[in-house]
């Protein structure tokens, strides 16, 4: 609750502060749907609890708001949803789902000329995420759990480009990397579970459709 | 048939001209117009004009002419539209009128007559010239300076034999034959390449003088002439009269100028001294009169474009003998229209001179014309307005920038410059205010006139003020005029008495301004104190902070003088905001806002080498217009555009020549506070359209080419470092692109330049990104 108070009152104090700015054509705020294909993540993760299966191709949908509070400065809230599965290759049969909601506060500063919402970006943001394992067919039972649920922050850092293709939409191709730096000696289950979850979000490729709203 | 259709037509333009002569009051002269239909030339887009020229293109030899002709084409077309549709460029008026006429009778049974059209533009210059499409342009500033018809039709027939011999477009192809090294160009280097097309320029020139001789010679104008108008050439930096200066016109029973201020002999009229001058040369006097004779034929610089006038002349006097003439007239078409028109271009000159801080040339050009029209409120407000400019100027500092130094004077008109030089800012202000009482007294309600004074008595009082010279001193304490102060030269000093004595007006309006003066210095001084305590209490801590502090006052005061000439220096500059989210103090608010003919210019090449893409730039102008209605509606919707008129808008030309002579004047003053010389037009025209601001802009779009260097450098480290290749390949072989935008706005209320901002954005000029930065622009204008 804190956390959210403060994130308003940050967004307040910037919209107070800014209130010359131009967004485009005077359109300030945007709702986008951004579709992130993750990388599949391979080998061995825990030493403490040993190797495991891969993980599939997976995306995620996130939908998010943003704020044009500087020429160059866009503030915004997404909310991201996404599973994927674990596969054991060698029989073919998912192993796990991992069911995760997170929700993030970024910001967006544009490159170079470049006047917010308008042209290339780069995005640096902080994720809360809450995640749930399930094995809807008991087939991780040899691994020792069944269902998990487990929170934790990421940061999230990216690259991309808002192409207008009117006065009102625009699409928008990114890149982006989502960290949380953990020591896999000392984490528990539920922190290796993030991490697997983590190490599938290194590398994010997105594209995304955007509405100028007002 | 033909010949007595063209009679008819002759006789009828002669009628209009006559008539239109009659309609001008030269008392309250309003600046020349034009008027009736749209010429098609001024209709028809540049693109459409260069496409015409198609098959000629197609016709060339070889492919070095072919891409010459096609360049020169392009270029020739958008060029023209340039000049025709910036207003300054006179249709269906008295004076093209008149020239057509005269042209018609040079041309009288010449097929290529129809080709031909012969056009006035507003102009100081003293100057004609042709277009490869037979378009004749004529200055007032030349037209103010032919004594007689025959003069001009003389230069006219120059000028039609340029077109016929297509002295343009052949110029053009040789320019690039010398660049390129082509033929009998091959290795030359800089300097012969540039001697080349110099001299190939004067073979042009003298061809038409030959054949344009040859021409004139056929009519029935006077030989003599051809003389005279080659010396109206040579003696076209003068104005156009040469009366003396009289004292009586500037000296009151007080304002009494000493004798050394008045010249008694002028400076010869000397072109090869100006010259000299010009190009910073010392020339000795003796020698140059004792050579003068022996070498004025030789004197032929091969660095100019033109042979020298001595040499023209020589040629054509061995043809001239060649000739018999029988009738020597000066005028065929109408003497009472030249003059006619001679005295609008003289009136309009006044007007330019002004325009363009030439102040002193101006009061010397008026003064003439108030010989023959004494009673012109016109040219006397030609002549308060050049001394209101000097003074301005002057009293900011910035007197270099509006004197004419002595040395590029010759004859009577050498005495103004001279004058001025000595009397000085404040002798300056003081006889202006002198003359514009006058002025004043004649014309009680002109709103005008009473800013003028108020603004020169301001200036004065305000900088006298500031350099604690005690010039500001109350004229009811006369007896104390004679002993104050003596280091001010009397003219100065008693410059005003003879008006307090005799005009209580005069007295009550001075003590008025000068009491507002002293009030406002006491105020700052009293806050200056002030400060200067509160900084004192606060350092009382340390004696020696305290000394240094009290140094360096004292220091200032020395460099006050300096310092505010800097400053005023500082104010002609145009102080450019290049960030979005700094502006000046001042900006608009709500009201109508008028764009004046937004510009869109998109170039091509390397650094250093840009070539301007003609076609892709008039259809980005046309897309500008579009996407600033977008902008403007979201931003400051109560707007008007004015775009270059491509139907029957011929008002909308004669509004954008206005807007343009006010914006072009506004922004040499810069920031400097006095009203512009078309004053009470534009407030009449902002009135009109109920609009409180313009905004002219300007958008360039570049692509600037990877070099060489830079293609190899991006191979070179790809190969090194591998895995950024894609990169190191991307920057070293895509274009980089730029949009800049320059936008100067006025307000027109206050008759001034409010904000100068540019946006150099190294950004694709894409319809979203000019969106984005001309919104981003006009929301910093507005400041919501």
């Amino acid at each position: 609750m804190r956390t959210l108070l403060f994130i308003t009152l940050f967004i307040s104090s910037f919209l107070i502060a800014n209130s010359q700015v131009p967004g485009y054509l005077g359109k300030r705020l945007s709702v986008s749907v951004t579709e992130l294909l993750g990388s599949p993540a391979w080998g061995e993760f825990s030493p403490k609890y040993g190797s495991e299966p891969y993980v599939n191709f997976h995306n995620f949908t996130r939908i998010a708001g943003e704020y044009a509070v500087g020429n160059k400065t866009m503030l915004g809230l997404s909310c991201c949803l996404g599973s994927m599965g674990f596969y054991d290759y060698n029989n073919d049969y998912p192993m796990a789902k991992l069911n995760a909601t997170a929700i993030e506060v970024h910001t967006k500063l544009f490159l170079g000329d470049h006047i917010a919402p308008l042209g290339k970006y780069i995005s640096l943001g902080l994720a809360f995420q809450r995640m749930k394992e399930t094995d809807p067919l008991n087939y991780s039972i040899n691994y020792g759990f069944k269902e998990y649920t487990t929170n934790f922050f990421t940061f999230h850092f990216g690259f991309g480009a808002n192409f207008f293709i009117n006065d009102f939409l625009y699409f928008t191709p990114s890149l982006e990397t989502n960290l949380h730096f953990q020591d896999p000696d000392q984490e528990t289950l539920d922190e290796y579970i993030a991490r697997r979850w983590q190490v599938s979000s290194y590398a994010l490729f997105g594209i995304g459709v955007g509405v100028l709203v007002f | 048939m033909k010949n007595k259709l063209s009679l008819l037509l002759l006789l009828l333009g002669l009628v209009s001209i006559s008539t239109i002569a009659q309609t001008v009051d030269f008392n309250n002269y309003a600046p020349i117009q034009s008027s009736g239909t749209l010429p098609d030339e001024f209709r028809t887009n540049s693109y459409a004009k260069y496409k015409e020229k198609e098959a000629v293109i197609a016709k060339a030899k070889t492919k070095i002419e072919r891409e010459a002709k096609d360049q020169y084409y392009l270029e020739n077309a958008f060029a023209l539209d340039n000049i025709l549709k910036d207003g300054k460029v006179l249709f269906n008026d008295t004076i093209s009128a008149y020239l057509t006429a005269v042209m018609d009778k040079i041309l009288e049974n010449r097929e290529t007559k129809k080709n031909v059209r012969v056009y006035c533009i507003k102009s100081a210059v003293v100057n004609a010239y042709t277009t490869g499409e037979g378009f004749v342009f004529v200055t007032t500033g030349l037209l103010a300076c032919v004594r007689n018809e025959a003069q001009l039709a003389f230069i006219l027939s120059h000028e039609y034999m340029h077109y016929v011999y297509k002295h343009s477009i052949k110029g053009y192809i040789e320019t690039k034959k010398v660049l390129k090294g082509k033929g009998e160009y091959q290795n030359l280097d800089y300097d012969k390449k540039y001697l080349a097309r110099k001299a190939f320029s004067r073979e042009q020139e003298s061809e038409a003088d030959l054949k344009g001789f040859e021409l004139y010679a056929k009519s029935d104008y006077s030989y003599e002439d051809v003389d005279s108008s080659f010396q109206v050439l040579k003696y076209s930096y003068l104005p156009f009269g040469s009366v003396p200066f009289k004292r009586s016109f500037i000296e009151s029973n007080t304002f009494k100028t000493p004798d050394d201020f008045w010249l008694t002999t002028y400076a010869d009229l000397d072109a090869k001294a100006y010259e000299a001058a010009v190009n910073g040369k010392v020339e000795d006097k003796s020698d140059s009169e004792a050579d003068s004779d022996d070498n004025s034929s030789e004197d032929d610089d091969e660095t100019s474009t033109h042979p020298s006038i001595d040499k023209r002349l020589d040629a054509l006097h061995e043809r001239m003998d060649e000739e018999t003439k029988t009738t020597k007239k000066h005028f065929l078409v109408s003497e009472d229209a030249f003059y006619f028109i001679q005295k609008i271009s003289r009136f309009e000159l006044v007007r330019m001179n002004l325009l363009t801080q030439n102040y002193e040339r101006a009061l010397y050009n008026a003064y003439n014309l108030l010989q023959t029209d004494p009673q012109s409120k016109y040219l006397k407000k030609c002549v308060v307005k050049a001394l209101y400019g000097i003074s301005i100027y002057a009293n900011s500092g910035n007197m270099s920038k509006v004197h004419v130094k002595q040395k590029f004077a010759q004859g009577p008109w050498e005495q103004v410059p001279a004058l001025v030089n000595k009397l000085g800012g404040a002798g300056v202000s003081v006889w202006a205010v002198n003359y514009i009482w006058q002025v004043r007294k004649e014309y009680p309600n002109d709103k005008e006139l009473k800013i003028i004074c108020d603004d020169v008595l301001k200036s004065l009082l305000k900088t006298y003020s500031k350099r604690k010279k005690d010039f500001v001193t109350s004229y009811s304490d006369t007896a104390g005029l004679t002993t104050r102060n003596k280091k001010l030269k009397p003219y100065i000093r008693l410059g005003f008495l003879d008006l307090v004595t005799n005009d209580a007006e005069f007295k009550t309006y001075y003590d008025g301004i000068y009491n507002k003066i002293i009030e406002a210095k006491k105020q700052k001084e009293s806050s200056e104190n002030d400060e200067q305590e509160e900084v004192a209490a606060v350092e009382t801590k340390s004696s020696k902070t305290s000394k240094k502090k009290a140094t360096v006052t004292e220091k200032e005061e020395e460099n006050e003088d300096d310092d505010e000439t800097k400053k005023n220096n500082a104010a002609i500059e145009i102080q450019w905001n290049d960030k979005l989210t700094k502006g000046n103090s001042e900006y608009i608010k709500d009201g109508k806002v008028v764009i004046l003919t937004p510009h869109y210019y998109q170039s091509e090449g390397e650094d250093g080498s840009q070539t301007i893409l003609y076609p892709e730039s008039e259809r980005g102008n046309e897309r500008l217009v579009g996407l600033l209605a977008d902008v403007l509606d979201k931003s400051i919707p109560n707007y008007e555009i004015i775009s270059r008129p491509t139907a029957e808008e011929v008002q909308q030309l004669n509004d954008i020549s206005l807007l343009s002579d006010w914006v072009d004047e506004r922004l040499d003053h810069g920031k400097l506070k006095l009203i512009s010389v078309d004053y009470e037009r534009i407030q009449a025209y902002a009135t009109k359209k109920g609009c409180d601001n313009l905004v002219s802009l300007s958008v360039s779009s570049v692509v600037e080419k990877k070099d060489l260097g830079s293609k190899i450098s991006a191979v070179m480290y790809s190969v090194m470092l591998f895995p950024l290749a894609p990169i190191f390949l991307y920057k070293g072989f895509s274009p980089a692109h730029y949009t800049n935008i320059y936008a100067v706005t006025f307000n027109f209320k206050k008759d001034r330049l409010v904000d100068a901002s540019r946006q150099l954005s190294s950004v694709r000029s894409s319809n979203f990104e000019l969106k984005s930065h001309l919104y981003a622009y006009f929301l910093n204008l507005k400041k919501i």
